[in-house]
């Protein structure tokens, strides 16, 4: 579920807005984005790989929030760590050309 | 158990009706580890934000009720350019049939994306084709909002019925194991019974405002689907593929097709064997 959206990294694009599916975010007059409807969030990751600066934090576990806090999330290097998994770069997807699934299908 | 997957996922099930189940990935080995990581990072990520790694520790699993997502089943098509039954509707993707790639079992990690692509360029050049043929003004101005069940309810708009609580006595119908993965005819009637009232509540006095009004089509949805999957498990007796009917469990030949359901509020089933017969000729 979505938890965190860091002031400090944010720079108020309103694109997590417009991505999410489930219409999650308001946006603000002047200002960063608010979590307006949590209990409505997916888990779907969508508005953290498409923040171009790493501003947002879905937590794995889509029941409820776990209350994790952005200085936790921080000290474990967990903001932008979908995106990096996936390969994506400065908003743009790539990486596919790393995936060894027909590696594996070959060593089946 | 070694392996939970294909054959065994039954067994998987009955254990998670009985109490928690655990697993762990402890047959990759170290190269397979790396090439699984980098190949699903969708599917590590979770664990690295718990703080677990599933290669040696015990995480708890549950399975999920996908629904069309995934599955099978959908809006049936009816020409070669994703028409339907209904005239200017045209499907693509998962809210298209697709058993007639799939069958009765799940078109996921299998056919489905080629699928949602492939059909929504025949839907789309179909639609796009429709309209051109009705442009004008004459066409604007009659169009209207077709759309009832959670907008424009048959009878009069009531608070005590919310969207919330339509879609929480759905899935308590259509997502425990033991009502549907493991099927039973009596289970089933007792589930379309309860459906029904809903989806009586629903047609008569669901209706938002504003946003809300998404919500309550989609409680809508939900309710009108989730009676007609349970009154086609009914109808199915016989067990196939995904559909498990514990009291009858064998295959039976006069089953070896489809079932289309045809109307919203009344509908009927009828078996589709007229197409397997056109596709073999
Ligand atoms: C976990 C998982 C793994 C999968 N793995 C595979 C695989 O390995 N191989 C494979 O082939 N397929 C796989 N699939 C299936 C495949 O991803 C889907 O079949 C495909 O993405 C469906 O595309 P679609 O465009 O039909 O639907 P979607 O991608 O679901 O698009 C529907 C869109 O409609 C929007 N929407 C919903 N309601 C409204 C509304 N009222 N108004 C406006 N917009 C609305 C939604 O926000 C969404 O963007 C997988 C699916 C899942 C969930
Ligand atoms: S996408 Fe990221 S940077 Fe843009 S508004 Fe949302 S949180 Fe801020
Ligand atoms: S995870 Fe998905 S549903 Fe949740 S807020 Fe982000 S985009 Fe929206």
């Amino acid at each position: 579920m979505i938890e965190i959206v860091s002031a400090t990294r944010c720079v108020e694009c309103d694109i997590c807005v417009k991505v999410c599916p489930a219409n999650v975010f308001d946006a603000t007059d002047n200002g960063v984005p608010v979590i307006a409807r949590q209990e409505d969030c997916q888990t779907c990751f969508l508005c953290e790989i498409y923040c171009p600066t790493d501003a947002l934090y879905v937590a794995e576990f889509a029941e409820g929030p776990t209350g994790i806090t952005e200085a936790q999330a921080d000290a474990r290097r967990l903001f932008g760590s979908y995106a990096r998994a996936l390969g994506w770069k400065r908003g743009k997807a790539g990486g596919s050309e790393f995936d060894p699934t027909h590696r594996i299908r070959v060593a089946q | 158990m070694r392996n939970g997957i294909g054959d065994r996922e039954e067994e998987v099930a009955r254990a998670l009706i009985d109490g928690p189940v655990y697993a762990r990935l402890d047959q990759a080995e170290p190269a397979l580890q790396g090439w699984l990581r980098q190949g699903q990072p969708n599917c590590f990520v979770p664990y690295d934000r718990v703080g677990i790694d599933p290669f040696s520790e015990l995480f708890r699993i549950t399975l999920r009720a996908e629904g069309t997502v995934r599955g099978t089943g959908g809006i049936d098509i009816v020409s070669d350019d994703c028409a339907t039954g209904v005239p200017g509707l045209y499907v693509a993707g998962d809210a298209a049939s697709r058993e007639m790639m799939t069958g009765a079992v799940s078109g996921g990690g299998a056919v489905n994306s080629s699928w949602a692509l492939a059909s929504g360029w025949w839907a789309g050049k179909g639609a796009s084709t429709h309209a051109k043929r009705r442009t004008g003004k004459a066409f604007r101005s009659a169009v209207q909002s077709l759309g009832q069940a959670g907008l424009r309810p048959a009878s009069s708009a009531s608070a005590d019925i919310s969207a919330s609580e339509v879609i929480e006595v759905v899935r308590s119908e259509v997502t425990p194991l033991g009502k549907n993965f493991f099927r039973t005819g009596e289970g089933l009637e007792k589930s379309g019974e309860r459906l029904e009232s809903v989806w009586r509540d629903v047609r008569d006095h669901l209706q938002g405002e504003g946003l809300d009004r998404v919500r309550t089509r989609e409680a809508a949805s939900i309710a009108a689907a989730g009676r007609w999957s349970v009154a086609a498990a009914l109808h199915r007796t016989e067990s196939r593929g995904m559909h498990r009917r514990t009291d009858l469990p064998g295959k039976s030949p006069a089953f070896a097709h489809r079932l289309v359901i045809t109307g919203v509020d009344e509908f009927r089933i009828a078996g589709a064997p007229e197409r397997l017969a056109e596709l073999a000729s």
